[in-house]
């Protein structure tokens, strides 16, 4: 049964892949695989030996004994945490992407264009990657992620130049998430496992992540596509459509600001500050697209579609659902592999078998091999059962330089191919990121990236 | 902290029922209270006496004793528990949506309207009173309701009528899903806790519950507004858009079928088979929109249109998010009430305070004004808590009669108000039902429906 469940999701996983070829949609085979991977756990689940609790992180002791009813309540239960936590990101995504819809109905961007003085595009890069890189380690590399991309489309209207920006978001975006506590989700466990302290997480990571961002943007910088400026095609003259254009950016901007302060006062998941924002700025949207109304009633058709539909129905109307769909089947399909212990079991082989690189600090201790290879693993499946495994399988003390290395490789290993981490999903959703072209023009820069980052842990690591 | 919650809860009920006067869109009242009353208990948690465990049905004990890490960790999980329950309701929703939207765009539906040979409208209306009915007892009432509106707003293009045949889908769905183990959360609730046997509760409640959903529909077919015929406008001629009309009908309605099979087969929650129908009817939309591409290959304009906008993209950007969004919020906002115990010590407290009725059967039971009232208590807030605590007050052995008549009360009794059961709200949004109106000229229709129901159920109970 297990093998069966690979083997569907090796299937669905090439069909995405494929997708341009197949010239079918990205969503079908994802919500396809989900469906029957979920299934097939169902119908047979007497004969799988092992469960992964995802809610604790860990594989499940005694899973065999247990009776075929329990077995199955144990399975609704992690179906629903799974949803729930796939349903935190959608939600956030929607909310997300509705404010900056709503901002660009007030044209709220052509502002930004004009702060954004330069029109060089080497330039850009800098800014969208610092933003990245920091954002990342405030709220967590999924929410910046998202954030920088929605903005991105509103800016940048060249297609060629904004996928190299949104692989290089990617890129820092996991490189910022994992020298910050909050920054990513593995990072998390191992700061919440007690693994790693907050203090000298940062002091081990800070400059191997800021490495992994700087060297892939100082190559990409030389690239043919950030060559020249940017294309203004003369919009500044119909920008003025809106008085309220800059209202609405400071409002949309502060509102989702708003949302790391949100949790970090109550400690509620981000999506809920989300929504919170996203009713703020709809009210103000409301009221203003009012009051332009009554104001400039010169034309009237045009007051007319717009006393129809306010703007944050428009908004809403222009949300990409397949998007939508598509991360629901990939992050539950995952999430199936994951509670059959599949990705745990991988880890722990692959500790198993890697022979020593003799760079390691002490010769006992695990090799410097196995943690790149979770890094390079990461970017083939879901990071987080790898972290979960290692956490498992290896018995260093609080502090010791090898979990700083982890979270290092597992959050930025994840970058060298589209799938590989949460961040790099949804930019595939939003950007309509081709596998193959991520590969060929993303995936080389987030390996120099990646190894220099590793290389310079190494240095650091005897540091301190 | 627990008045302040209760009193944003009442402005964001209001709000919503008076959605058309503040000419503010429902969605950001119920956004707002949902964020708002969890922050409150997130900032508050320390000062709260009770906790409801949602995932037991069941108060916790010795919440006040917990350490404030451990109230922090157990919020966090019931959060993710009523987010994942709420996400299995929306992802249920996206897909019956998607599938009646393409089902539209090959204009399948025309079909069904040569099918439906009358065209009285008092014969509509018992078509979909019984379908509502047995298909609600078969998969469940939000279900039910979900599939029939969606096919509602496609055959019946007159808005009064359709408003009265929801509204009347909404009583027979909630009527249908009181006597089957499987149609209603709470009869779902009482029948896992072992209060009552499928036989019984067949037996017990299936004249009553058809009672409570035949004598509205027989007042309600003499109403003004179902004299008459519907109005065909002459639509028949331009049916001959798409020779796959039938063929997609036929597919998309078996793919629906099948849900409540795979639901029986794998045990797993709808929401799964729904996505997997859903993928399969995306395939084959597909390949019937690439056959019609090569076939008619004269109208190059309209041709390039559909390569363009495939069937399903076209069809996901049909659906109303706003909706889906609504129900977000108002589910999550009557989630943070239940956690908190509040509508479990509104039951218990009315228990206490009423006075027996003296119909009851055995002198030393219940009275049969409680139960009564639990129903018209469940159209005022949500009937899961409500059930829940009348598991937890009533000692009564297993096929008492009063976990039935408890069991048809909380399952109908909600029908009276829009919001007063998950089907209504679902309807609520689908349909954009005024508050105010459902009130004025269903409400009375329901609660008819309800105590005659309840009335017969006084004398089926003697019979067993």
């Amino acid at each position: 049964m297990e093998s069966a469940i690979i083997f569907i999701f090796v299937v669905g996983y090439l069909a995405i892949a494929f997708e341009h070829r197949l010239k079918i949609d990205k969503l079908i085979p994802a919500l396809s695989m989900m469906a029957i991977c979920w299934a097939l756990i169902a119908l047979g689940i007497e004969s799988l030996p092992n469960w992964y609790d995802a809610s604790k992180h860990a594989l499940l002791e005694g899973f065999g004994s247990f009776s075929s009813t329990e077995k199955m309540h144990l399975m609704e239960e992690t179906l629903l945490h799974h949803l729930g936590k796939t349903a935190e990101i959608l939600v956030f995504l929607l909310g997300a992407m509705t404010i900056v819809e709503i901002i660009n109905y007030f044209d709220g961007f052509s502002t930004i264009k004009n702060l954004v003085k330069t029109r060089k595009k080497t330039r850009l890069i800098w800014v969208f990657s610092i933003l990245g890189f920091f954002l990342s380690s405030v709220i967590d590399n999924l929410t910046a992620t998202i954030i920088l991309i929605s903005i991105l489309q509103k800016i940048v209207d060249d297609r060629n130049t904004r996928l190299y920006l949104a692989g290089l978001i990617i890129i820092a975006a996991n490189a910022g998430g994992a020298w910050s506590p909050i920054g990513d989700v593995t990072t998390t466990m191992l700061w919440m496992g007690n693994k790693v302290s907050t203090v000298l997480l940062v002091q081990y990571l800070f400059i191997p992540s800021m490495l992994c961002t700087v060297v892939p943007c100082i190559i990409a910088s030389f690239l043919p596509v950030f060559k020249g400026s940017l294309d203004t095609e003369e919009q500044v003259e119909e920008r003025t459509a809106s008085k309220f254009s800059t209202p609405m950016l400071i409002i949309g901007l502060v509102a989702i600001v708003f949302v790391p302060v949100f949790k970090m006062i109550t400690h509620l998941p981000p999506y809920i500050g989300m929504m919170l924002s996203l009713s703020v700025v709809a009210i103000f949207a409301e009221i203003l697209s009012k009051s332009k109304f009554s104001i400039s009633s010169v034309t009237s058709g045009e007051n007319d579609t717009h006393g129809h539909l306010g703007p944050v129905l428009r908004s809403l109307s222009r949300i990409e659902l397949p998007s939508i769909l598509f991360f629901l089947g990939i992050l539950m399909a995952v999430a199936a592999l994951e509670s059959l212990g599949i990705l745990f079991q991988f880890a722990t082989s692959l500790k198993s078998t890697m022979p020593m690189l003799g760079t390691e600090l002490h010769h006992t201790g695990v090799s410097d091999l196995v943690i790149l290879l979770l890094g390079v693993g990461s970017a083939v499946i879901d990071n987080v059962p790898l972290v979960a495994a290692s956490l498992g399988m290896f018995s260093e003390p609080m502090d010791n330089e090898i979990w700083h290395f982890i979270a290092f490789s597992a959050g930025t290993g994840g970058s060298m191919l589209i799938i590989g981490s949460a961040a790099g999903v949804v930019a595939m959703g939003m950007e309509k990121i081709d596998f193959f072209w991520y590969l060929k023009n993303i995936g080389w820069l987030a390996m120099l990236g990646f190894l220099s980052g590793a290389a310079s842990f190494m240095v650091m690591r005897t540091l301190f | 902290m627990e008045a302040v919650i209760i009193f944003v809860f009442i402005v964001g009920y209001l709000a919503i029922t008076l959605e058309h006067t503040i000419k503010m869109d429902k969605l950001v009242p119920a956004l707002v209270m949902m964020a708002i009353c969890w922050a409150l208990i997130a900032l508050g948690i320390d000062s709260f006496p009770n906790w409801f465990d949602s995932s037991k049905h069941a108060m916790l004990d010795g919440f006040g004793a917990l350490a404030s890490a451990d109230k922090m960790h157990l919020l966090e999980e019931t959060l993710l528990h009523h987010l994942g329950k709420t996400a299995e309701i929306l992802v249920f929703l996206l897909g019956a949506m998607t599938i009646v939207e393409i089902i539209d765009y090959f204009d399948g539906f025309s079909t069904i309207k040569d099918l439906v040979k009358t065209k009285k409208k008092s014969k509509i209306l018992w078509i979909f009173a019984f379908l509502a009915f047995f298909l609600s007892a078969i998969i469940d009432n939000l279900t039910a309701t979900i599939v029939l509106i969606s096919i509602l707003q496609k055959i019946v293009k007159e808005r009064d009528t359709r408003l009265f045949l929801a509204g009347m889908i909404i009583i027979a769905a909630n009527a249908g899903g009181a006597w089957s183990p499987i149609g209603d959360v709470t009869t779902t609730m009482l029948w896992i806790g072992n209060k009552v046997s499928t036989g019984h509760l067949v037996g017990y409640l299936l004249i009553p519950s058809l009672l409570c959903m035949i004598v509205p529909t027989f007042i309600a077919s003499f109403l003004p507004v179902f004299k008459g015929d519907l109005d065909v406008e002459d639509q028949a001629e331009e049916k001959k858009k798409s020779k796959y009309s039938a063929t997609m009908l036929y597919i998309g309605l078996s793919a629906i079928v099948f849900v409540p099979v795979f639901k029986v087969i794998t045990h797993l929650p709808p929401y799964i088979g729904m996505m997997l129908s859903l993928s399969v009817v995306v395939i084959f939309a597909e390949v019937y929109s690439r056959s019609k591409f090569s076939l008619t290959a004269y109208d190059g304009a309209e041709s390039d249109a559909h390569a363009h906008h495939s069937p399903v993209h076209h069809s996901l950007s049909k659906i109303e998010l706003p909706s889906i969004l609504f129900f977000l919020g108002i589910l999550m906002a009557v989630a943070s009430l239940e956690s908190l115990g509040i509508l479990f010590q509104f039951a218990t407290s009315l228990k206490e305070s009423m006075p027996m009725l003296g119909t009851e059967l055995h002198d030393e039971g219940v009275s049969d004004l409680v139960i009564l009232l639990l129903g018209v208590g469940s159209a005022v807030i949500d009937n899961v808590p409500l059930v829940a605590a009348s598991l937890g007050m009533f000692s009564e052995a297993m096929d008492n009669e009063l976990w039935h008549f408890v069991a048809y009360s909380a399952g109908t009794g909600g029908s009276m108000l829009v919001f007063g059961s998950a089907a209504g709200v679902v309807a609520m949004g689908m349909e954009k039902i005024d508050f105010f109106w459902y009130l004025k000229n269903i409400a009375w229709l329901a609660a008819v429906g309800f105590l005659v129901g309840a009335g017969a159920f006084m004398v089926t109970r003697t019979w067993f």
